[in-house]
């Protein structure tokens, strides 16, 4: 009860009258007193930095103490930190969870990747910095910001909620909102160098990847460790990795891929082929014919081109919210 | 596409879990046809944390990449950098001292078992009312993990992004205060683990509300390429740190433990007992340390540009999610010109699709949890 009446005494002053005391104040003054000390936030976490914010929230440092309970609907909550790494695939939906918040609500950035996309921003997939989605309030260094910083950011949110000034800061400029998403054809690299095949061992004919691991299977190589593609001069190259559990024997197939980029898939042998058949197919555009559902894993499902082909540029902009290199710079010029 | 979801293809009712959902365990979404309570059809929506870091890594230099590779599988960083540069180091025979490579696993068994912690801690939140309300297991699990972090920050100076390994060796060595620290963490540790493991081994709650649940077959496991606890939880004896000895595991003794059914109670039992063992190899390290350099290759700034020959090479390591391999493509210049991560939590995810049909909705968290998947490493 102390602390309370002394953090209402910043607020406004308390009068003795005979028989009852008194406290003048403005209501927006106790408003903001009171949305300051419980905010809540909502309870979802993107990537390291979220691990961060858990041991925040227990034990050691016990955000319950500064009025803070997670809560697992935006409806509830008026607070969200972004910890992590924001992806265009996340964002709508970060958006989308921005908009269900019931006002006043605030936002906090948490960490080098949610603040400016750290060492992924050039990349394809990722919002360099969710600002250019949502109103920030508070920014929040690291990598990942330690429970430290956490509280920091937070005390700070709380000072500038009583002042009752808000002025968030916001990238996006107004015309990428208005253009089409997404559908752009991808940039082409300038001038990439592509290799010669640059292995030799375990190559076998495209039409005999069916039967060759039917047979590894039947030998003891139960486990399929991963399937992937490289991409050379005029070939596809896929690999395989099989193991025995029982001799710890690896073994390696290659094939090369002709230039229809269609091959057989092995998905009927080995489940664990559907997905990093689907992966591949969404990273190199390889079609598995007899796939049983062959369609985009990680990018989003209306993404145009094939990120890790060699000529794919990694600076490929996704509007509205993955500005161009050019739109990008110039954001940071201005700072 | 968000109005895809309310499509009832199977089942009476179409139910959208994720990507924001807390129990989830990171940003995972499923589409859950139900019938009632039962659930008819999944299907699973990945890539939300898909941050390319295969394409990063070609237009890196060799020595730039693992703390890039770090904030991959978050709740273990120096087991990815750990098989990264297992396999760079190989690919260009590169030796490294003993004392280097003890101080490489104790930083990884350290990991291992924070790793662990929050695992189980986060299973405590799925699994609600188990333990007088799971948020108490949660508590605990974060307290110990402080510590294990305290010790960390002294060794490496952060708190889990460590940075402790760089081709050739490590960058930090242990001192007198933290190796006390280390020392003292063990003898804190050790009961407390135990106490844990007792409890929820015994626990009426836990035991009906993990037994049965969730069977994965040996069979089925090996199938998906599943691996780490959740392959050992269904009695597969494999564990590349025993099968595959990387650095220096052949030097200690320790047990790799086996669950017998593959249920959600298995996995979560043969993690505990995984941190118990880590334990004991964290002991044998302190004992046996040896004195020494801390690299064979000069300071970072001053050594020439790694250029490994050409070809390509696949090496793997046990991090605390199972096999973690690289399969890199040299061209013989100082980057690479392919990288694949060979993910754990990715293989041991795609169960899901199969595991779910058939059972309850309260039991999907369950299930889920029980997998232990890390988004940044699914979704890479
Ligand atoms: S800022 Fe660093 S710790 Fe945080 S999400 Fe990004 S990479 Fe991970």
């Amino acid at each position: 009860m102390g602390n309370v009446i002394k953090s209402l005494k910043d607020i406004g002053s308390f009068m003795k009258l005979p028989g009852a005391n008194l406290f003048v104040t403005k209501t927006e003054d106790l408003f903001n007193w009171a949305s300051k000390s419980s905010l809540w936030p909502l309870s979802f976490g993107l990537a390291c930095c979220a691990i961060e914010m858990m041991a925040t929230f227990s034990s050691r440092f016990d955000l319950d103490r500064m009025g803070m309970i997670t809560r697992a609907s935006p409806r509830q909550a008026d607070l969200m930190i972004v910890a992590g790494t924001v992806t265009v695939k996340m964002g709508e939906r970060i958006k989308t969870l921005y908009d269900q918040m019931t006002g006043p609500k605030w936002v906090i950035a948490a960490g080098s990747c949610a603040i400016s996309g750290d060492h992924y921003r050039h990349i394809y997939s990722v919002v360099p910095g969710v600002d250019w989605i949502i109103p920030v309030d508070v920014y929040v260094p690291g990598c990942p910001p330690t429970p430290e910083a956490f509280i920091d950011g937070i005390m700070e949110l709380q000072n500038i909620i009583s002042k009752g000034k808000t002025n968030p800061t916001f990238n996006v400029s107004q015309e990428a909102l208005h253009k089409e998403s997404c559908n752009s054809a991808p940039l082409v690299e300038p001038k990439v160098k592509k290799q010669k095949i640059l292995f030799q061992d375990n190559f076998i004919n495209i039409e005999d990847i069916y039967e060759v691991s039917k047979k590894l299977k039947t030998e003891g190589y139960d486990f399929l460790n991963f399937i992937t593609a490289t991409d050379f001069d005029n070939n596809l190259v896929l690999t395989y990795m099989f193991t025995n559990y029982n001799t710890n024997h690896t073994s390696e197939v290659n094939v090369r891929l002709n230039p229809d980029k269609k091959i057989s898939s092995i998905s009927d042998i080995y489940i664990g082929a559907e997905w990093q058949e689907r992966e591949v197919f969404d990273m190199f555009g390889i079609k598995f014919t007899n796939h049983p559902r062959l369609e985009r894993i990680l990018m989003p499902e209306d993404w145009v081109g094939y990120p890790l082909l060699k000529d794919y540029k990694m600076e490929q902009p996704s509007l509205p919210y993955r500005p161009s290199r050019e739109e990008y710079e110039s954001w940071k010029t201005k700072l | 596409m968000e109005n895809k979801v309310i499509e009832q293809d199977y089942g009476d009712l179409a139910l959208n879990m994720g990507p924001q959902h807390p129990s989830t365990h990171g940003v995972f979404r499923l589409k859950l046809h139900l019938e009632g309570e039962r659930i008819k059809k999944v299907e699973s929506y990945l890539g939300y944390l898909h941050r390319g870091v295969e394409k990063l890594s070609e237009k890196l230099d060799y020595d730039m990449i693992p703390p890039v590779l770090e904030r991959d599988d978050y709740l273990s960083p120096t087991s990815n950098s750990l098989g990264f540069i297992n396999t760079i180091e190989s690919m260009c025979n590169i030796e490294i001292p003993q004392r280097a490579s003890y101080l490489r696993i104790l930083i990884a068994e350290l990991q291992r078992i924070s790793s662990h912690l929050v695992a189980l801690g986060t299973y405590g939140l799925d699994l609600g009312g188990a333990l007088g309300g799971g948020a108490s297991l949660f508590l605990y699990c974060f307290r110990e993990r402080e510590k294990i972090l305290d010790v960390l920050e002294s060794i490496t100076g952060t708190r889990f992004h460590t940075n402790m390994n760089q081709v050739g060796g490590v960058r930090y060595d242990l001192n007198k205060i933290s190796t006390k620290k280390t020392h003292e963490l063990i003898s804190y540790l050790e009961p407390k683990l135990n106490q844990y493991f007792d409890v929820i081994s015994n626990d009426e709650i836990f035991i009906k509300r993990t037994r049965g649940i969730g069977i994965i077959s040996k069979d089925l496991v090996s199938q998906f390429g599943g691996s780490g606890p959740v392959a050992r939880g269904s009695g597969i004896n494999y564990d590349l740190r025993k099968n595959n000895a990387y650095e220096c595991y052949n030097d200690f003794s320790f047990e790799i433990p086996i669950g017998k059914n593959g249920d959600a109670y298995d996995r979560t039992i043969v993690r505990m007992k995984e941190t118990l063992e880590s334990l004991k190899i964290i002991k044998q390290i302190l004992d046996k340390i040896p004195d020494g350099p801390l690299s064979s290759r000069k300071p970072l700034k001053s050594a020439k540009l790694l250029k490994p020959p050409k070809g390509s090479h696949y090496k793997s390591v046990e991090s605390p999610r199972g096999e973690l391999g690289f399969f890199i493509v040299s061209d013989g210049t100082s980057m690479p010109y392919r990288m694949k991560i060979r993910a754990p939590s990715f293989s041991n995810l795609s169960i899901v699709e199969k595991l779910l049909p058939g059972t309850f909705i309260a039991d999907a968290v369950v299930i889920l949890g029980s997998l232990d998947p890390v988004f940044g490493d699914v979704d890479r």
